[in-house]
């Protein structure tokens, strides 16, 4: 087939081409754009259902920990960070650390129902 | 803009209904709010229903049937008869329950109206329910015990339910006689808080060794052994030697007869001669349980461990001590264990809400003396029939000062935890 933009005088054959560049690099930019904000909120979801996870979860450390985030002979976990809250949390499922209430509760718990555990009590605001 | 009551249900109903397909319900849900109503603010009743308030967030109205203004905890009042804590300091109001949105009515549940799906108030006034939480504690078996009443529960108080008992028991060690007896009297099982008695003989020894040192505790129990007892039995030689003196069945032969006239208290064994003293007698669920046709012959309520039902009524839940919870003790710490595993069966049922796999613990701390702290505990699991322990411990005997201090500083920080836990 006859391409006719050759016909064309050559400065708009540039055109042509700038156009088709730029509007690739739009496609290729809102695909991407698209792309990582539906992973952002894939991500997002998935982090909503560990804090739900971990919120369910926590029913049983609030007997004690005041949710409130004050101590009273009981140790504060709320808003700790997460990377502090599971290895300490390793350390009683390993026996590291002695306590027998809690070494009891975390040989309980899974690494994921731990993470889950960390992330919701991060999210926590010390009130 | 305000909306009429109805318009107002019907809204909240519609929005029942898209959460709950938001969240794959797997039935069709009703337009109209679901109500549940909770017979009991203790322990069980105050953490369901504030569970459950809070967790649908709206979308179920919560009712709860409680005749106290305020509810004094068990838990804890031995350490208000040694001396350890104020009154006040274990008495807890519905008001932050009633702004997080349950509906707290002061009245009792005379019966259940199990066909219509009604409780009917002290008032004559019916409350329907799509779903009922019944935690209504014990009842007292009085007669269990030979002359013991509700009348005799004046001289010697049981304190075993809240109330003003263990005000009145206190002051009736504090008004004893120099070097007068103190004869104590625990229940048989089963019973709410097993190590209870056995702290209270601690606390009121804790007592009369400061006021009055020459005084004696005679226990005459209705059981070969008890909770902890190797612990107990360290720290009372320890701490208040030659003051204690503790007979098993086998020893007095039983308890023929309590008089609260000439406070004398008679068994095989002997008559003791009591200056003040304290009777539990045997115990049964909550009465309004046995109205409402939930008690088994021996008088509590079976459950589906997983869900907390009651096992003659698919719509009735049974938490807290009136339950038969298998391996869990009668305590607040299981109750309130309980309560969160039935809140999520409640929404599960009535909204669709996501439901996980049921978890329980207990834990019950004990003071022996002064910064001497003990405790026993466990993790369970739902079995098909029962709820089973899967990992116990118990405190040691012979344990070091610092860490019986650690564990009495942990039973304070449970209490603030647990109370905020319950009442909000
Ligand atoms: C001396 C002592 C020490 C204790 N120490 C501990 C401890 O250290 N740790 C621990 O975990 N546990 C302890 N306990 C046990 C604890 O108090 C109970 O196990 C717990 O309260 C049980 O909760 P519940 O909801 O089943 O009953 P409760 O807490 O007794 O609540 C029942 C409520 O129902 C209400 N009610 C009853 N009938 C009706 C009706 N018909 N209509 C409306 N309302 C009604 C009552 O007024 C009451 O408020 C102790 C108990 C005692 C006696």
């Amino acid at each position: 087939m006859l391409d006719i933009t050759v016909l064309l005088p050559s400065y708009m054959r540039w055109l042509e081409y700038w156009v088709f560049l730029v509007s690739r690099t739009i496609f290729a930019a809102v695909l991407l754009i698209g792309f990582a904000s539906s992973k952002a909120v894939a991500n997002k979801d998935r982090n909503e259902e560990k804090i739900a996870f971990g919120e369910y979860l926590s029913g049983e450390c609030v007997t004690c920990h005041l949710i409130s985030g004050t101590s009273k002979g009981i140790p504060s976990i709320v808003g700790l960070e997460i990377k502090t809250f599971v290895s300490v949390m390793h350390a009683y499922k390993a026996r590291k650390l002695d306590n027998k209430v809690m070494t009891t509760i975390a040989s309980a718990l899974s690494d994921e129902e731990i993470e889950a555990l960390a992330i919701y009590f991060a999210s926590v605001k010390p009130r | 803009m305000k909306f009429s009551r109805r318009q107002f249900s019907f809204l909240t109903g519609a929005s029942a209904l898209t959460l709950g397909l938001s969240a794959n319900a797997p039935a069709v849900f009703g337009a109209a709010r679901p109500n549940v109503v909770v017979i009991g603010g203790g322990a069980g009743g105050a953490t369901a229903a504030r569970y459950i308030a809070k967790d649908s967030k709206g979308a179920i109205h919560v009712t709860l049937i409680e005749p106290s203004k305020r509810y004094y905890t068990c838990f804890f009042s031995n350490l208000y008869i040694g001396g350890f804590r104020d009154y006040a300091s274990i008495g807890h109001s519905y008001a932050t329950l009633a702004t997080q949105g349950v509906n707290v009515v002061h009245d009792w549940a005379v019966s259940v109206d199990r066909a219509k799906k009604e409780v009917v108030l002290g008032s004559g006034a019916r409350v329907p329910y799509d779903r009922l939480i019944v935690s209504p504690g014990i009842d007292l078996k009085y007669e269990s015990v030979p002359g013991y009443s509700v009348a005799a529960a004046g001289v010697f108080p049981h304190a075993w339910k809240s109330g003003t008992q263990a005000q009145l028991l206190k002051a009736r060690v504090e008004a004893m006689k120099e070097g007068g007896n103190f004869v104590m009297i625990p229940p048989p099982n089963p019973f709410r808080c097993p190590p209870g008695p056995y702290e209270r003989v601690s606390m009121i020894a804790h007592l009369l060794k400061q006021k009055n040192p020459k005084a004696k505790i005679i226990v005459l129990d209705q059981k070969e052994k008890f909770s902890k007892q190797g612990l107990f039995q360290e720290g009372w030689e320890k701490h208040y030697p030659g003051m204690i003196e503790w007979h098993p069945p086998s020893v007095h032969g039983g308890i023929k007869n309590v008089n609260a006239q000439t406070m004398e208290i008679e068994t095989d064994l002997d008559t003791f001669k009591a200056d003040a003293g304290s009777v539990v007698p045997a115990q049964m669920a909550g009465n309004i349980a046995q109205v409402a046709g939930l008690t088994n012959e021996k008088g509590w309520c079976s459950i589906i461990p997983a869900t907390m039902q009651s096992k003659v009524d698919e719509n009735i839940h049974v938490i807290g001590d009136a339950s038969v919870a298998s391996a869990m003790p009668k305590s607040g710490f299981a109750a309130n264990s309980q309560a969160k595993v039935c809140a999520m069966a409640v929404r599960g049922a009535l909204t669709g809400a996501k439901t996980f796999a049921p978890r329980f613990a207990n834990t019950c701390w004990s003071l022996i003396a002064t910064n001497d702290g003990v405790k026993v505990g466990a993790k369970y699991k739902a079995g098909e029939t029962k709820i089973e322990a899967t990992e116990k411990f118990i405190s040691k005997t012979g344990e070091k000062a610092s860490l019986r201090k650690q564990t009495y500083m942990e039973s304070e920080g449970w209490y603030a935890g647990i109370t905020a836990d319950i009442f909000g």
